[in-house]
This record gives structure tokens, C-alpha cells and sequence, in this order.
């Protein structure tokens, strides 16, 4: 039902809409005019960026796929059972994601150097200061509670009654959740894992605290970007910015051909 | 229905118009607030916070010019002044930073000669009690050892550790136990008291920064090839030129010389050259 | 349903294999949630649940052999028909596939095997869910309500469907089952025993001939659309009570009541014939105790080919008349009637209604997390 003239409130909340995603374009656009091709091509070539590529993804999608791993469950368990200090619980779990991502990497570190558990682990389990399982760490960490976070009302919005029907078909608590719950929360779940993996992508500040900044080792794109900056070398902070908006761009893309293919509503 | 939407236009757009007025009279007030009382921004090399810190409250306080100071590692700050074209004063934590600046335009050192306020000498910082009984640039290198130093690209102090590694022959053997290339003076001195590495490689004054929690194991001279010098420059973007020099005459005062000393740095070359005698000092000229 | 507590009594009652009960009560009378007890959804306090002689109150609900349809079948949407009706089965081997089309050729939805699950029919979501708890055979099989979604004129054909199924069902496999409804002539056609529930306790356990016939309890006579006349009974003569209620005396076969009570009585609807005098209308009543009640018609609603007479006599009195007797009578609204019914045909309740204590059974509703 056409309305003949749009009506102001729509037209200055469209105009809303408008400014923020032109302020984006025109920041990312006029960040990318500021180098010129050839010396960007050539930064887009040189192997740390390409060390930094490798190591951000492989650390990142470790990183989610452990978040998964835990966060699933745990969101499952938090949407469907009712328990004493639930909700301090549920308030607990969003502290890492309203604390600056600094302050839990130093959390960490401290932990690590300066408690006799936390410096067990360092020295005789897995070296987590200043190495590459600190950037899997640092990312994880910042990911995790954000799944939980997204995934919850993903599980909310299942009907628990499928899994009882399922219960009385034969199937084990376990297998229920399995066979029925979580094919009807598949949607909801791979768009939480997107949602984690480019977080985890683009984490800077707990990595850089907890994993330090060494190049070619601990280097990810964001830490790389950070170090081109501090001596100057826009260049190749171009390149990293390109980088990640072409990988963020074809990530969301793909994803959302997965999701409307599966074609069941998120 | 006709009345609502009538009274949430004139909430939208009060509300934005709100934004735009309120968002465009601050913005012009901070920049009249900025103008007006006397300021310089200072650029420095974290290497030689305290002192600047401490300098520039008496400054103000003595000449009624505010002294805005931004720390980092001297090749960062150098490269947000390159980035932003701003500043008024450079201060880095050793001259190859102000050499650095001069080649890409951002400091001029013919005018003048620049000041030099204090000096510094690399040693090795370690845990306090020395738990890893280190006593020399050789130990560095053994088995197990976990080291920090400043980022050679962008911090003052790492680019030193690194060249007096080289010139002893140690950097491919200790260069393994480097964990992490702190990104600034304060970073890397840090290290120590937060227990994150065993041994650094920084200046001699950051063991006085934290003494309760750090002990300094002094670089055998013949290892020492070069000590490095706290000097600035006027930069070429300066907005109130005779603040900023102003403010770099007072940093070589005698009254400032106090505060340099009160913090552990070398007022003069033969004060540091007691523990490097054959060193070299970076020359600007 | 996140209440917090919802008491079931003591409820008792025992299905034998091969037979169906009918579970009927009024909305919120527990139904469907002792329906779910039985197939282990809800975790009950104290009390036995017993299938085919195993205790299964402690089991949970995948180690009961249960079979559960419930009211709006709930099947899962991410899988084919065909995958629907097999999810229960331990394999998924050949012989698991030719039980599946044995009974899917049983229930008539060959055609559906490869459909989704959406868009079929109410009718056809039926026999999917039936299907699916029937072809893992369990013991006792659960019906809540299987008709409620399905329009007026589908149900007729389901009904038979139903029927049919059910009975081969039974005989073939001898499971027991329970079969909720709040449709009285539904579960009638269904089921050869009904337990009536009223706020979360069975008040009456029997055969369908007798709960019709012998109404025990006010509650139950309630349910099943009897009039309630509440009176008081005068006196004892020759085996008969007389009762006097609202100014009209009434009179019943004596049955162990004393002069002096309050009583129910209780007369069903299709006991009253209706006449225009005081004359006895029916040939054979003519040496029987008959009640003649004078009343005037208070409303009359249609119902099908039947129309619904109200009439007040003081107390009021409701039958069903033939369309026909309404015009030969030429009834209306207030005219004068005589309302007919046989002493025989009138049953006497005591006035206080004996519900049990409750000895309750008690619990919170968790789901499945607990056990």
C-alpha cells in the first residue's frame, strides 16, 4: 500500500540510515585513496603481511571453533534451565564483552606471571606469554562470552518441545539435543560463528598485551597495522585495511549464501 | 494519528538539530579553549616520561604555559607526528630519532644547537634478587631464558640493545630468547616489574623507576658502544614557537637538572661514561 | 506452562493391553499433563507409574517404551516425512526402512514419504505422528487430543480412519492406550473406559455404560450435561424418596438416603419427555412412578437436528427435543410444558460432594533436566 508522499518521520529516519553508512563509505574510501597502487601493490606483496594473513586466520578460526565448542553448550544450558544465581550468572558472563579487550589481556597476563597457578600453566603446560597459543587465548577469550552471548536466544526460540517429543521417540537427552536441536538452530548458530570469527579477526587489544607485538611471530593483521603505523609506514597499513575489508566483505557474503540456501528462517 | 505524527516530527527534528547544534558548539568550543590560554604539545620518547612529566607542571606553574605531553615509543610518536602534522616540540629518548626527523621534515636541526638534558646508558634489568643470576651480556643467551627489549624499529633503547648485541657478536645467540619487542620505553621497562620476562635490555634509569621491584646488572664497558642522549627540537609544525623553546631552554636549567637527577639520569657525558668509557655519542650535526 | 506448582492427586487407574481409556475433563483439569507423566515429560513426586508390570516412575522418557502424539503433533520441521516417521528407530538399515513403508502403506500416506512437513494437511500430520510413535511399538500409546486441529468436516473421515487404526492396533500389538478429549461423543466412539478429571484428580474410573448410567459424583454428572437439581428429601415411602426442591416434589427410587438430607438430584437429559399436560405421554411409563414437572420453556437453541430446550421450573431442566416434537408441541419461547421422567431414571447424590483428601502428589514442572 503505496502512500503518495513518504512521510517525514520515515524520510528523516531513512536519512538516519543514509549518514551512517555514508560515513562509513566515505572514511574507508578516503582512507584507501591515500596511497597510490603501486607502492600499495608492492606492500600487498611483502611476506610479513603475508605471515600476518596466514597466522590471523588460522589463530582466529581456532579460536571460534573453540568458542563453539564451549559456547554451545554452555548456551544451551543457560536457555533451557532455570537455576539459583541464574541471573548473576548471566550478568557474570557479560562482563568480558563490556571490558575493554586491554584490560582482559593484561587480566591474563598478570595471571600467567604473577600467580602460582597461572605460572604452572606458563612454564610447564603451554606457553601462553608473548606465543602464538597467547593470540588463540586472547581471541577465544573476547569471542567465547560474545557466542554465548548470540547463541542464547538462538536456543530461546526452539520450542523445547521438539526435544521432549524426541525424548518419548527413544532418544537419549544428548542424541535429542543432537538430532533435533541443533539442526533446527543450525542458522542461528553459523551466524553467531560468523559473528565470533570476525571478532576474533580483528581482536587487537588483549592479543597485543598477552601475546606481545614480535614480528613474524605473534603478528596478526591488527598487530601488524599497529607496528606499520608506529613507524610510519602507511603503505602497507593501507594494505592490511584492504585485506581485511576484502576478507570481511566475502566472508559475510559467503555466509549469507549458506544461510538463505539452507533456507530456513534465522 | 495525524497529531502524533506531527509531534514526532517536531521530535526528530529538534532532536537532531539538538545533535547538530550541540555537537558543533562544542567542537568550536574546544577549539577557542584550545587557543586561547598558551599550550605546547610536546611529542617525547617514553624514555624520559617521569622527568618531562614532573618539568612540565613547574613549567606551567612558572610561566602559565599548559604542556600537553604524548609518550610512546620515539619512532611511534615520530610517525604520528609524520601521520597528523602536528606538534610543537620532539623530544625522543636518542638522537637517531631526531636524525630520522630531520630527513623526513618534521624537525629542523641546523637552527641552533639542540639541547642535550641528560644521558643514558643500556644496561640489563632483571627481577629483583636477580633469581636468574645473570651477571653479564653472555649470560643473556642461556638455555631457557625468556628477554625483552624495545622494538628496534620504533623504541630508542631497542634499537641500542640490538646494535650492542650486533657489535658483540651476541645477537643471533640471545636474539633466540627474545620474547616480545615492547612497543615503547615504558613497555619494555614494565616488563620487569609485572614479571612477564626475566632480563631486559633498557636504559640504566629504569631500574630506578621501579627499584622495589627491579635490579639493575650493569653492561661490562667493552661491550658498551654507544650511550644514548635525551635532546629536542622545535618541530616544523609549530603553532607558538617561543613557548616551545621556552620550554627546552628550562629543561636544560639548572632548576631541571634536579629533576633529572632525582630520577637517575647522567646530567653530564662523564658522569655516564664512568660505566661506558669507550662509547660513542651519536652526533647531529 | 511455567507454573509453579500444579497438584495431580492419587490418581488411579489401570488400562489393560488391547484397551483404550479415554481421559476427559474440563480445561485445566491436568489431562494433558498426566499424559505427559505417563510418557515421562514431567518428573512426578510420589506415586507409581507401572508399564506393562516395570515400574517406570524413575525411568526417563527414552527408557519407557511410550508412544506420544500430542495434540498438534510436533513434527520435527527439518526432517522429510519419511525421516519423521523412522527417527525413532535404533537403525537406519534396510529392515528399518520397510518398517517405515509397511506402515506408512498401513495409514495411507505412501504418497507423503518424501514430502517436508509443511503444508500437509491436519489430517495427514495426524497419521504422521501417529505413525511415528506406532512404528517403534510401544506399550502404551498417548493421545492428546488428535482431533482439535482438524476442521469440521476432515474429522468425520479421521474419526474412522481413527477408529479403524486404533482397533487393528490394538489387537494386533495389545498396547494399551490413553486417548485424551474433551469431546464426550468423540471419545465415546473411541474408547471403551473413561477417566474424568476435575482439578488435577481422576474422580471417576469406569466403563463408558456405566459412568452414563451411574453417575457418582455431582462433578461427573456435571460433565456429562445432566441436570443438577438441588432439593431436600422429606420423606421415605414404599422404596421412593420424596424430595421437595424449589416448590416442586419430586420423586426417586430411595437408595440409602434419610429422611431430612440435602441431596442432588440428578437427571439425565434424555430421560425428560416433554408434554403439554399432566397426562402421562409415553405408553409404557403408564405403570411406573412418574414425575410430572409443570415449567415454562426459557430458551431454546438450535443444535444441529436437534434443538437444546431449556426450561424453568424453578430449577431448571435441560433436554434435547427433535425438531419434529417442537413444532407437533408447538413450543416456544414461555410456553407452558410438562417436563416427564421416570423415578427410576432419577439419581440421588448426597449433597456433600466426597472428593478425596487430597493426598497430593505434588510438583514443580522442570522439563527433562532433572531426574
Amino acid at each position: 500500500m503505496k502512500q503518495k508522499k513518504a512521510s517525514t518521520f520515515g524520510i528523516l529516519s531513512g536519512g538516519c540510515l543514509i549518514f551512517l553508512s555514508l560515513f562509513l563509505l566515505v572514511v574507508i574510501f578516503s582512507a584507501l585513496m591515500f596511497t597510490n597502487p603501486t607502492t600499495l601493490g608492492s606492500a600487498l606483496l611483502s611476506k610479513e603481511i603475508h605471515f600476518a594473513v596466514a597466522l590471523t586466520l588460522v589463530t582466529a578460526s581456532i579460536a571460534t571453533l573453540l568458542a563453539l565448542v564451549v559456547g554451545i553448550p554452555a548456551a544451551y544450558f543457560l536457555s533451557r534451565t532455570e537455576f539459583i544465581g541464574k541471573n548473576m550468572l548471566d550478568a557474570l558472563i557479560n562482563i568480558p564483552i563490556a571490558l575493554p579487550p586491554v584490560a582482559l589481556g593484561t587480566a591474563l597476563l598478570i595471571f600467567f606471571t604473577n600467580t602460582p597457578v597461572g605460572s604452572f600453566i606458563d612454564n610447564s603446560i603451554v606457553r601462553f606469554v608473548f606465543e602464538v597459543p597467547g593470540i588463540i587465548l586472547a581471541q577465544f577469550s573476547v569471542v567465547s562470552v560474545l557466542a554465548v552471548r548470540l547463541m542464547k536466544p538462538v536456543f530461546d526460540g526452539i520450542d523445547p518441545r521438539y526435544e521432549r517429543i524426541a525424548r518419548t521417540l527413544g532418544q537419549s537427552e544428548f542424541k535429542s539435543f543432537v538430532k533435533v536441536t541443533l539442526p533446527l538452530a543450525k542458522n542461528g548458530v553459523f551466524g553467531a560463528a560468523v559473528l565470533a570469527w570476525a571478532r576474533a579477526m580483528g581482536e587487537f587489544g588483549a592479543t597485543v598485551t598477552l601475546a606481545g607485538a614480535t614480528r613474524f611471530k605473534t603478528e596478526t593483521l591488527s598487530i601488524a597495522m599497529f607496528l606499520n603505523l608506529s613507524v610510519a609506514d602507511l603503505d602497507s597499513a593501507m594494505a592490511i585495511i584492504l585485506i581485511l575489508l576484502v576478507l570481511t566483505v566475502l566472508v559475510l557474503f559467503v555466509s549469507r549464501k549458506i544461510v538463505y540456501r539452507g533456507a530456513v528462517t534465522s | 494519528m495525524r497529531l502524533m505524527s506531527t509531534s514526532w516530527k517536531l521530535l526528530v527534528v529538534g532532536i537532531l538539530i539538538g545533535i547538530i547544534v550541540g555537537s558543533a558548539g562544542v567542537f568550536a568550543l574546544s577549539q577557542y579553549v584550545a587557543s586561547t590560554p598558551k599550550k605546547i604539545v610536546v611529542f617525547a620518547g617514553a624514555a624520559s616520561a617521569p622527568v618531562l612529566e614532573d618539568a612540565g607542571e613547574v613549567f606551567q606553574s612558572r610561566y602559565g604555559i599548559k604542556v600537553e605531553l604524548r609518550f610512546g615509543g620515539s619512532g611511534s610518536v615520530l610517525s604520528a607526528m609524520k601521520i597528523s602534522k602536528s606538534g610543537d616540540l620532539f623530544i625522543p629518548g636518542s638522537p637517531e630519532f631526531l636524525i630520522e626527523a630531520a630527513k623526513s621534515g618534521v624537525v629542523n636541526v641546523s637552527t641552533g644547537d639542540p639541547k642535550i638534558f641528560a644521558y643514558l646508558v643500556p644496561a640489563i634489568i632483571v627481577q629483583k634478587g636477580n633469581p636468574k643470576n645473570i651477571a653479564s651480556l653472555e649470560d643473556l643467551a642461556g638455555i631457557g631464558l625468556r628477554l625483552g627489549i624495545g622494538d628496534p624499529e620504533s623504541v630508542c633503547v631497542g634499537l641500542y640493545a640490538k646494535d650492542l648485541l650486533e657489535r658483540a657478536g651476541l645477537w643471533e645467540s640471545v636474539s633466540r630468547n627474545i620474547v616480545v619487542y615492547a612497543q615503547s620505553c615504558d613497555a619494555t621497562a614494565a616488563l620487569i616489574p609485572t614479571k612477564a620476562v626475566d632480563a631486559i635490555i633498557g636504559w640504566h634509569v629504569f631500574q630506578s623507576w621501579t627499584p622495589d621491584k627491579a635490579d639493575i646488572v650493569w653492561i661490562s664497558p667493552d661491550k658498551i658502544p654507544k650511550i644514548g642522549y635525551i635532546a629536542g627540537a622545535v618541530s616544523n609544525f609549530v603553532q607558538d614557537r617561543q613557548s616551545a623553546e621556552a620550554f627546552l631552554d628550562f629543561l636544560a636549567s639548572k632548576d631541571a637538572q634536579a629533576i633529572w637527577a632525582r630520577y637517575g639520569y647522567f646530567a653530564t657525558e662523564e658522569d655516564a661514561k664512568v660505566h661506558a668509557p669507550i662509547a660513542e655519542i651519536e652526533s647531529l650535526w | 506452562m511455567k507454573l509453579g506448582d500444579f497438584a495431580l492427586d492419587r490418581i488411579n487407574f489401570e488400562v489393560a493391553g488391547g484397551e483404550c481409556i479415554a481421559l476427559v475433563g474440563p480445561n485445566g483439569s491436568g489431562k494433558t499433563t498426566l499424559l505427559e507423566s505417563i510418557a515421562g515429560i514431567h518428573q512426578i513426586g510420589t506415586g507409581r507409574i507401572e508399564i506393562n508390570g516395570v515400574d517406570v516412575t524413575r525411568l526417563a522418557p527414552e527408557n519407557r517404551k511410550v508412544g506420544y502424539v500430542p495434540y498438534d503433533c510436533l513434527l520435527f520441521p527439518h526432517l522429510r516425512v519419511d525421516q519423521n516417521i523412522g527417527f525413532g528407530l535404533r537403525n537406519k538399515d534396510a529392515i528399518a526402512k520397510r518398517q517405515i513403508s509397511e506402515i506408512m502403506d498401513w495409514l495411507d500416506i505412501s504418497h507423503l514419504k518424501d514430502r517436508s512437513t509443511k503444508g500437509l494437511s491436519a489430517g495427514e500430520k495426524q497419521k504422521v505422528a501417529l505413525a511415528r510413535a506406532l512404528v517403534r511399538h510401544p506399550d502404551v500409546l498417548l493421545l492428546d487430543e488428535p482431533f482439535s486441529a482438524v476442521d469440521a468436516n476432515s474429522r468425520m473421515q479421521l474419526v474412522e480412519d481413527l477408529q479403524r487404526i486404533l482397533s487393528q492396533a490394538r489387537s494386533t500389538y495389545g498396547y494399551a492406550s490413553v486417548y485424551v478429549s474433551h469431546d464426550l461423543s468423540e471419545a465415546q466412539l473411541m474408547t471403551s473406559q473413561v477417566a474424568i478429571m476435575n482439578s488435577g484428580s481422576v474422580e471417576h474410573v469406569g466403563s463408558w455404560e456405566e459412568t452414563i448410567r451411574d453417575p457418582k459424583s455431582r462433578f461427573v454428572a456435571e460433565f456429562m450435561g445432566y441436570n443438577i437439581i438441588h432439593g431436600h428429601i422429606d420423606s421415605i415411602e414404599n422404596g421412593f424418596a420424596i424430595i421437595e426442591a424449589e416448590g416442586q416434589t419430586l420423586c426417586a427410587v430411595s437408595t440409602g438416603l434419610m429422611p431430612g438430607q440435602d441431596t442432588i438430584v440428578v437427571v439425565k437429559p434424555q430421560s425428560i419427555s416433554l408434554s403439554l399436560d399432566r397426562s402421562v405421554r409415553k405408553k409404557s411409563w403408564c405403570h411406573c412412578k412418574c414425575n410430572v414437572i409443570e415449567g415454562s420453556v426459557a430458551a431454546i437453541r438450535g443444535k444441529g437436528s436437534l434443538a437444546q430446550v431449556s426450561i424453568d421450573a424453578g430449577f431448571a431442566l435441560s433436554l434435547n427435543v427433535g425438531l419434529d416434537v417442537l413444532e407437533e408441541l408447538e413450543l416456544g419461547l414461555g410456553s407452558k410444558v410438562f417436563a416427564q421422567f421416570k423415578a427410576s431414571d432419577v439419581t440421588l447424590l448426597p449433597a456433600m460432594t466426597s472428593s478425596d483428601q487430597k493426598i497430593s502428589i505434588s510438583y514443580k514442572e522442570k522439563g527433562l533436566d532433572t531426574i
